[in-house]
């Protein structure tokens, strides 16, 4: 490969990075997961010692959230709000490559994210 | 509910808390993820379940690496093709892996951890070389998913073509497995899949993994919560605490010299990993 070309090529490479507009929404998009989180288990935290809350025997999701707004309950709503910031960061890229119209790493995010959430539908 | 818990549950959560700090900021400063200090330490100190604790960890994980993402520059370096195709299979794997850990028996998963860990920080000491793949063509799946990429190296900007993703791929379910059983973040696995079989720089490896150590954790998370084994009263002090630990080492890892640094906190994972391994073989009390 000639240098022109190599420049070229380069270049082209460059150009396939997350743009910096994109880069700056993630990063606030993740702040504000991670804040929001931290933040709802401190509160279901202080809650729960204020109300001097028993521990649930049993740690079923949807049991202990339906227990809303109940100290262990926020807290494990925090906690799923954190856990689910890798799988928003995962559809905020796939918008962007369909933006640029890369059928293909749409199709990859895509199926990255449901396997995200392949988890929640396991049966016990 | 163990003993401390029960006698005085503020000083069992400030100790947590005061852990996961550790944890969250020795992981981002070595590299080796926080699950390497939490689960060794929410065993031995404070009589957590194996189950509990490797799913505790494996939630903190996606904090460490959300919270290593909130600092900014790490775009420009992160391969999110990369990232995201080796994740179809990592993320896939750690939902096994996941399930695994909730079928076979706390005993046996505790020695798999002593020596995955062990293991994890012999790959963590080798030396890392870029390899020169600038002259070779662009070929397979890395020129139709545009995976090659381009770094600053000693004589300006680079092309690195990417080599064996195939290969890569595969080394990406055994990282996946680790992670979801264990709790562990599987970086340097996903690393030496990308710099050593892949040949994609280092640094570029480093930061896309730390993008990707979230996602196969956040798959193996759900497995977790579905199944009701994580426990909000110790997860809670756990997310608290990792999150400023992570966002301090990462602001301290090009601020201090690491090389003594890191051969003590490896001394420490080190001594943790036997510790755990003695105690289940029972040579240890």
């Amino acid at each position: 490969m000639n240098n022109a070309s190599q420049q070229q090529e380069i270049e082209r490479l460059i150009k396939l990075h997350l743009d910096a507009r994109t880069g700056t929404h993630q990063r606030v998009m993740i702040r504000a997961l991670v804040l929001t989180s931290v933040a709802l288990v401190v509160a279901g935290f202080v809650i729960s010692k204020w109300n001097h809350e028993i521990a649930p025997h049993d740690n079923d999701l949807l049991q202990i959230l339906s227990q809303l707004p109940n100290g262990a309950a926020l807290m494990m709503l925090g906690l799923l709000l954190g856990a689910i910031t890798p799988f928003a960061r995962t559809l905020l890229l796939a918008t962007w490559f369909a933006r640029r119209g890369e059928r293909a790493m749409v199709i990859i995010s895509l199926l990255l994210a449901v396997i995200m959430l392949s988890g929640l539908f396991i049966r016990q | 509910m163990n003993h401390l818990q029960q006698s005085s549950p503020i000083l069992f959560d400030a100790l947590v808390l005061l852990l996961s700090v550790s944890a969250g900021f020795i992981g981002s400063l070595i590299g080796l993820g926080g699950g390497a200090l939490l689960v060794p330490g929410l065993v031995l100190f404070f009589g957590v379940p194996m189950k509990t604790a490797v799913a505790t960890s494996l939630l903190a994980v996606v904090f460490t690496s959300s919270a290593a993402a909130m600092v900014s520059g790490r775009d420009a370096l992160t391969n999110y093709r990369v990232g995201l195709l080796l994740e179809i299979v990592a993320g896939a794997a750690s939902v096994v892996g996941a399930l695994t850990a909730f079928m076979v028996s706390a005993a046996l998963l505790q020695v798999i951890f002593a020596v995955v860990l062990l293991a994890t920080v012999a790959l963590s000491l080798r030396r890392m070389t870029d390899t020169d793949t600038s002259q070779l063509p662009s070929t397979g799946l890395a020129k139709k998913l545009n995976l090659d990429c381009v770094e600053r190296g000693a004589h300006g900007l680079q092309i690195f073509r990417l080599q064996n993703v195939p290969l890569g791929l595969s080394i990406m379910g055994i990282a996946g497995v680790i992670a979801g059983m264990l709790g562990l973040g599987a970086g340097s696995v996903k690393v030496l899949s990308m710099d050593t079989c892949m040949k994609m720089p280092f640094r570029t490896s480093t930061v896309t993994s730390n993008f990707m150590i979230g996602a196969t954790a956040a798959a193996g998370s759900a497995v977790f919560f579905r199944l009701g084994v994580i426990d909000p009263g110790i997860a809670g002090p756990v997310a608290v605490g990792i999150v400023p630990g992570a966002i301090l080492g990462s602001w301290m890892v090009s601020r201090i010299k690491l090389k003594s640094l890191r051969l003590v906190f490896i001394t420490i994972v080190t001594v943790m990993g036997v510790q755990m391994l003695l105690k289940v073989l029972g040579v240890m009390s």
